[in-house]
């Protein structure tokens, strides 16, 4: 059980690790990847609000259609794609799953599943799968600097965008480190121990996990300090706008005008 | 001997200690004068406070007493972008030290946070990047790098605005030999005052011309010319040999 535990963490940790972090997709030469940072942003709020903005399937049908093409276009594997956002829709739908008991058609009288309750269920799923699909598009073709670049652009609050910036530098550092921890732990486990040895055991290892990651992030905030300080401000280029964001910009206004007829 | 440019002072500290949160002493009274253009190896066993006091040197970190001047100005906020402008650090464990998504934001981070215009941040980008073999990984995130990689991009973001008073923090320690020889010439060409720690003796005396040794009680025992190299029954008692 404790094993099963462990493996746990050790993939969440992994999971976590790359998920903010893409090593190559932002740099293809890809359709997205050309997009200038702020259209994409600007556009893909938009998708991301449209696509919660509805329960009716039809309007929801374009935005799940425009996800395989706009991974086409920007060479994005189907296999990288799904490997981020698989787990959110998976949770959404367990967590909406007790909705498939209520209202009153009844599909199944005798399991009490109702039609009601499913197609709400798969519909709030579906929603959190093309709201996150769009945001990992993003996320897969833009650096994080333009992104941030982007943010300010649009003048969303310094506090918010510190936020950002805080998490996405200390998110790696902080599952690195437990990563290492646990690591350390199964290298050194030489038998078998008792449920109580590993449950007080793993206390510990938490506890130290804090102390790390603290101590981590008090010197990384001294070495950021050092290079010219804590506000992360990166380059602001020319606003472009091209055949690439005029092609972007009316795939966002075909999917409005979609949804609004 | 020593090459001095102009006499004054690049760093002075005073009666200065460091006590960390949980009570854990830093430096115990440390003075030291250092003058623009000298070469310092700081030497001292593991835990006897040589980054600590890298960090107080670099103005990271103020004393918890005593006093220390950086290149004739009072560590205090006031000086803080005038002391990042001019000083460099590289950190211990490259870890701490890079914190960007990729190696080519690594090293636009210092030139943005001082208003560099693009351009020219970018061209010392390429510059930097192509002198120390560097171009090829600028789109990778560091955390993904080699530990040799990870101390040269490192060691490039320290020193890429030519910085006059430049702090090594064991800048050699866990490298190859080929990574360690490029990581010598480099600081062999850097111009201005270079304050380094370092385990390894051989190398002293490409990087530096001046010897400050500590002791495990936290305090500076001697300080000299790299004779001090060859006093080895001082480098035993001491903890080095």
């Amino acid at each position: 059980m404790i094993e099963l535990l462990e493996k746990t963490a050790k993939e969440a940790s992994k999971f976590f690790q790359n998920f903010l972090v893409i090593e190559s997709t932002a740099n293809r030469n890809g359709f997205l990847q050309k997009v200038d940072a702020r259209v994409k942003v600007l556009g893909i709020f938009v998708l991301v609000v449209l696509s919660v903005s509805t329960f009716d399937f039809q309007k929801l049908f374009f935005s799940l259609m425009l996800i395989p093409i706009l991974l086409a276009i920007s060479k994005i594997s189907l296999k990288v794609f799904v490997s981020r956002v698989w787990l959110f829709p998976l949770f959404s739908f367990l967590i909406v799953s007790p909705r498939i008991f209520m209202g009153k058609v009844l599909l199944y009288p005798s399991l009490f599943l109702t039609y009601d309750g499913l197609i709400y269920s798969i519909i709030f799923t579906l929603r959190v799968f093309i709201a996150v699909s769009f945001l990992s598009l993003l996320i897969l073709t833009t650096q994080f600097s333009e992104i941030i670049s982007a943010l300010r652009f649009f003048k969303i609050p310094e506090s918010i965008i510190s936020i950002l910036v805080l998490t996405y530098r200390y998110i790696h550092l902080t599952f690195s480190e437990l990563f290492r921890i646990l690591v350390a732990r199964e290298s050194r486990r030489v038998r078998k121990m008792k449920i109580s040895e590993i449950w007080n055991g793993g206390g510990a290892s938490l506890g130290v996990f804090f102390i790390r990651v603290l101590e981590r992030a008090e010197r990384i905030y001294l070495s950021s300090i050092a290079r010219g300080g804590q506000n992360y401000r990166p380059y602001v280029f020319p606003l472009r706008f091209r055949s690439t964001e005029a092609f972007f910009t009316s795939m966002v206004l075909a999917n409005i005008i979609w949804w609004l007829i | 001997m020593v090459d001095l440019k102009s006499g004054k002072y690049a760093v002075r500290a005073q009666n200065v200690s460091y006590i960390y949160p949980d009570g854990t002493e830093g430096v115990r009274n440390v003075s030291i004068e250092i003058l623009e253009g000298e070469r310092v190896a700081l030497l001292g066993p593991n835990g006897c406070g040589k980054s600590t006091l890298i960090l107080l040197l670099s103005g990271l970190i103020n004393p918890t007493s005593g006093r220390v001047e950086i290149l004739g100005r009072e560590v205090n906020k006031k000086n803080s972008e005038f002391f990042r402008r001019n000083i460099g650090v590289l950190f211990q464990n490259p870890d701490d030290f890079l914190f960007n998504p990729t190696v080519k934001e690594e090293l636009l981070y210092t030139p943005a946070q001082l208003g560099l215009p693009f351009e020219e941040a970018m061209d010392m980008v390429r510059e930097y990047s192509e002198e120390f073999g560097i171009e090829k990984i600028l789109e990778k995130p560091p955390f993904r790098l080699s530990g040799g990689e990870k101390k040269k991009v490192s060691l490039v973001c320290s020193i890429m605005l030519k910085p006059s008073l430049l702090f090594l923090d064991e800048p050699t320690a866990n490298v190859d030999g080929k990574t360690r020889k490029k990581i010598i010439e480099i600081a062999e060409k850097i111009e201005g005052t270079v304050v380094l720690t370092t385990h390894e003796l051989e190398i002293i005396p490409k990087m530096a011309d001046r010897i400050v040794l500590m002791s495990m009680d936290k305090k500076i025992i001697a300080d000299g010319d790299l004779e001090l190299l060859e006093d080895y029954s001082l480098l035993e008692s001491a903890g080095i040999l």
